[in-house]
């Protein structure tokens, strides 16, 4: 028998996961998360800072007393995070010199 | 190959020549290596030649799971340099006030700022000492680009960042030193697993880099910052205010700016550490190198 291909349309995007512009996939909730050498994409959209940090805490080594910090921002543990944003976790401490 | 194994081979070796089979000879002398087959044909080659061939292909990342962003590993001799690259995004830095009493040190007053930056390419130095466990030198550097490092012939780029200093003359010094006259050693530093050190070592530095605050330390210790000397390259980088404002406005501005260049590529730049570092003097390149290790190894 031959080989027949799948066409495009029917494959899965990489990874087999959620094409990039389907709405309400996890891909699209994706937010770049950080804690010290730790950078991830995770699907926490819409999820608070609060919800981030205990969730992660272990698996990122996020510290208790670090502050949150959010596009730039320095945010709270009620914010909420939208998708495509940068959260990060810094500790921020000492100077250079 | 252990002890055990050693003393069979020895054995064998010597039964072989007892039953008078020939054998295949290796002589180190000097600095060649001189091979006989059994049928008496002969070939030399240079120690260091010999010994780069028999590594050759041994890719790894050694005793370590590297931290995310670790682009390229490389060593020479004892020292060992971590490739690292953050994408762009916007950090908050706590940045020296403009009306600060003091320039650096106790007293500084800071405030906080929002930067974008582009790539952020950090280079850890560590040097194994005799026993193997590496340590993080003080000679790191850090580097700006607007695109990703895809190869080691791309350029890299000065960063716009106070307390990455510019040394004149640069000879036989980093080219973008990171100060870290303040970097505390963390108990994972002085640990006697390598990768714990390792890992604790680069974690220290990039916290350094980061997530302290920045001051006119290297206005005064060295030959300027590079914050200092980037100020011309762009007007969204002339004050850090400026900065914060085309931040605010497009992040990505930051793909787009002038940086300055540093000339070297990132290649180059790792073989001037190493070659600062007289990492290659190291390098195994006769019979008494391989010597050495033996007898060391007999006393360990």
């Amino acid at each position: 028998m031959n080989e027949r291909i799948r066409p495009h349309a029917e494959r899965a995007g990489a990874g087999g996961g959620a094409g990039l512009f389907d709405d309400h996939q996890p891909s699209n909730q994706l937010v770049s998360v950080s804690s010290g050498p730790y950078l991830e994409q995770l699907p926490v959209g819409n999820s608070t800072v609060g919800e981030v940090r205990h969730r992660f805490a272990d698996r990122l080594d996020i510290d208790p007393n670090a502050q949150a910090v959010l596009d730039g921002q320095p945010v709270d543990d009620q914010t909420c995070v939208r998708p495509r944003q940068n959260l990060m976790f810094t500790r921020r401490a000492g100077e250079k010199g | 190959m252990n002890p055990l194994q050693l003393e069979m081979a020895m054995l064998r070796l010597a039964r072989a020549k007892e039953a008078g089979v020939p054998v295949s000879q290796l002589i180190i002398q000097e600095t060649k290596a001189i091979a006989t087959s059994p049928e008496g044909a002969s070939a030399s080659m240079p120690v260091e030649l010999l010994l780069a061939k028999v590594a050759a292909g041994q890719m790894g990342t050694g005793p370590a799971i590297l931290p995310d962003g670790i682009k390229a590993v490389l060593s020479q001799g004892p020292i060992i340099i971590w490739v690292w690259e953050s994408p762009p995004r916007v950090y908050q830095f706590d940045w020296i006030a403009n009306d600060s009493p003091k320039a650096f040190g106790q007293g500084t007053k800071y405030r906080k700022v929002r930067l974008a930056l582009p790539y952020v390419i950090m280079l850890a130095v560590f040097a194994r000492s005799e026993g193997g466990l590496p340590d993080l030198l003080t000679r790191n550097e850090c580097f700006f680009r607007s695109a990703p490092l895809k190869r080691f012939e791309d350029e890299l780029h000065y960063p716009a960042l106070l307390n990455c200093s510019k040394f004149d003359p640069p000879d036989g010094q980093p080219l973008s030193w990171i100060c870290t006259q303040h970097l505390r050693s963390t108990p994972k530093m002085q640990s006697r697993e390598p990768d714990e050190r390792f890992c604790a070592g680069f974690e220290a530095l990039r916290h350094c880099l980061l997530e302290t605050a920045f001051n006119h330390s290297s206005e005064h210790h060295e030959a300027a910052s590079w914050f200092s000397e980037s100020r011309r390259a762009d007007p969204r980088l002339q004050t850090v205010e400026a900065w914060q404002e085309a931040s605010a406005r497009d992040p990505l501005f930051v793909l787009e700016v002038p940086w300055l260049k540093t000339g070297h590529t990132l290649r180059q730049v790792t073989d001037r550490t190493f070659a600062n570092l007289q990492a290659g003097k190291s390098r195994i390149q006769s019979a008494a190198g391989l010597a050495r290790i033996i007898f060391n190894h007999a006393q360990s």
